[in-house]
């Protein structure tokens, strides 16, 4: 299947981007910025305070993907499906929702956590925002490229359940967790659509490929749509 | 294109251990909801659950490993080349319980390729492995997703194994959203008050033609459609519109190359909660003239939450096979849109094709179109 990939957000360490914005793109380890609700959008968001940090990058960089994309503004909801892939998803705000409820025979147990402690919280928020009515789940891997949002949501796009679809990588440490300090942390989307035009981008299923250059890191992935820019996908 | 078979299935619910066990309770009418035996619930909004009683005691890593266990003890052998899906919600949670009560533990099962994997060594499987969180609707993408790649032709053959476990992390969390019914759930009922939770696991192999004839298995049933949408409408509560459901039964039945009209039955959602099952009234009142026989099996099981896909899909095998669906434990006195189409007692069906849907938190929806097989 040829594919484009119309729009790049980020969320990371070395900080928040698109693939028209010009910012420099670095997805490491470290701490992320303070995330607000008006970096990624027009109006204060009412909900955002009260995500966790997973769905506040997750949001964030879905954000900007659509924005780079120029599929930010919406009238009527769209067909457009949201896959992400993670390792730890919300672990760190399931800890912070237990502590609230495993005091006082569970009497304080706070309602407002409880409702981030899905990693698909994030996904709904984002389909809210921005009217997305396509697929929509959360697969968690620990496969080094993070690549298995996008390679999912790819076979999404092949099978036909959707022409168009957000995808990516969020995750964020978690000091309970066991794992590698070094891991990345934030996120990372892409707006990836079938294209029935000879583009330079292929996936069969197995192999993604960019101008027949195998692609097994979406760092790898990210500076390839830098260097080349969106518009130049075809071939 | 290869056609989609349902080689192999088993199910350990608060109904008993087994498939037959399943079907036979729902068939009588009976009800795995029951007092909170694990944990004290005096805080919370209702006392009961539909918990396996054999994972009561604590167990030394998760609740997770016994659960699994009791699934596949006696099960066929799976090809070690065999994909794996799983489907969990929150996985082995006691773990992270224990954890925040400061007690030492591994935290080996929380999260969620680690119960991939735990399963995959479990059963030998070398394939490609994920697990799918989809919230309560995460057992039905999976099978979606596995039965796109078979179809295909990319595998040939595919376990999506849905679970979840009745935890406090969950009972405080559906109680402190006042989301559980003080008393046992009453899907479709005019008086319904909230959901009741439950546990559980459940598979599905799925298999290609190929897969099937090698392996020498016969075909339980076929899954020939199936759709995922979602709402967009609010992170906890479904639309009032139906608007993601009915996306999701339009796409699978497009797939199916069917019409609402040759649906014989429907496993609905039916979680009992006002929001959800208003909002399938809603959308089955879009997609069908007039609605077949329906059903939940909620009242009987639970919610259980990520497996709810794999276990209604069985039963969904079960009533194409028997030709009729089982009663919804817990309705007595059906809202009026219920009337005529869900009942407490079980209903006759005529027909091939049953649709079974699942929603869940973030606003997702997946629809399975099965068709029963010669031998199912």
């Amino acid at each position: 299947m040829r594919f484009e990939i119309q729009g790049l957000g980020w969320v990371t360490p070395g900080g928040i981007g698109h693939s028209r914005s010009g910012a420099a793109f670095e997805f490491a380890s470290g701490t992320l910025p303070r995330l607000r609700s008006k970096m990624f959008l027009d109006a204060v968001h009412p909900r955002y305070g009260r995500f966790d940090l997973y769905a506040k990058a997750g949001f964030g960089a879905v954000a900007m993907a659509l924005r780079s994309a120029g599929l930010e503004q919406w009238k009527q909801k769209r067909p457009i499906g949201l896959v992400v892939g993670t390792q730890r998803g919300c672990f760190e705000n399931d800890v912070a929702y237990f502590q609230t409820a495993a005091t006082e025979g569970g009497a304080l147990a706070s309602p407002n956590l409880f409702a981030y402690t899905l990693p698909t919280s994030m996904l709904g928020e984002a389909s809210i925002q921005f009217g997305l009515t396509g697929p929509s789940f959360v697969v968690d891997s620990t496969e080094p490229g993070l690549l298995d949002g996008i390679r999912t949501a790819l076979d999404v796009l092949r099978w036909g359940l959707c022409e168009t679809t957000v995808a990516g990588w969020c995750d964020v440490n978690s000091a309970l967790l066991p794992g590698d300090p070094g891991d990345p942390c934030g996120a990372v989307f892409a707006v990836l659509s079938r294209s029935a035009e000879k583009t330079a981008w292929q996936w069969d299923g197995s192999q993604l490929m960019n101008q027949d250059a195998s692609v097994t890191d979406i760092r790898q992935l990210v500076q390839a749509v830098l260097e080349n820019g969106t518009a130049g996908d075809r071939v | 294109m290869s056609v989609v078979h349902i080689a192999d299935i088993g199910a350990v619910t608060a109904l008993g251990v087994g498939a037959d066990a399943l079907w036979e309770a729902l068939l009588a009418g009976r009800s795995g909801l029951a007092p909170v035996q694990r944990f004290a619930t005096d805080s919370y909004a209702c006392n009961k659950a539909g918990c396996v009683a054999a994972l009561d005691a604590e167990h030394p890593v998760s609740r997770v490993d016994a659960l699994l266990e009791m699934l596949f003890d006696g099960a066929e052998s799976i090809p070690p080349s065999t994909a794996l899906l799983t489907a969990s919600t929150k996985g082995g949670i006691d773990q992270l319980e224990r954890a925040v009560r400061q007690k030492e533990t591994p935290l080996d099962r929380v999260l969620g390729h680690q119960i991939a994997e735990l399963l995959a060594q479990r059963l030998g499987l070398r394939g490609p492995l994920r697990n799918v969180n989809a919230a309560c609707a995460s057992a039905a993408v999976a099978l979606a997703l596995a039965a796109a790649r078979i179809k295909q032709g990319e595998v040939d053959s595919v376990l999506v194994c849905g679970l979840d476990l009745v935890s406090e992390f969950v009972f405080s969390g559906f109680s402190a959203l006042k989301a559980l019914s003080p008393d046992v759930c009453r899907p479709f009922d005019a008086n319904r008050e909230g959901l009741t939770l439950g546990e559980g696991a459940a598979y599905v192999l799925l298999m290609s033609d190929d897969a099937l004839r090698r392996t020498e298995r016969d075909s339980l049933g076929h899954l020939v459609g199936w759709g995922i949408a979602s709402d967009a409408h609010h992170v906890t509560a479904p639309s009032r519109t139906g608007e993601g459901l009915v996306l999701a039964v339009r796409q699978a039945l497009t797939g199916a190359g069917l019409t609402a009209a040759d649906l014989a039955a429907v496993s609905a959602h039916g979680t009992g909660s006002n929001y959800n099952d208003a909002m399938e009234l809603t959308a089955f009142g879009q997609l069908f003239d007039r609605v077949p026989p329906a059903h939940s099996v909620k009242g009987a099981t639970g919610h259980t939450m990520g497996a709810c896909g794999t276990i209604e899909t069985i039963v969904g095998l079960y009533s194409l096979k028997h030709q009729c669906v089982p009663p919804t434990v817990g309705l007595r006195e059906p809202e009026d849109r219920a009337r005529g189409c869900i009942s407490p007692e079980a209903q006759a069906i005529s027909g091939e094709y049953l649709l079974t849907t699942n929603s869940g938190f973030g606003g997702v929806n997946a629809a399975l179109v099965l068709r029963g097989g010669s031998s199912s």
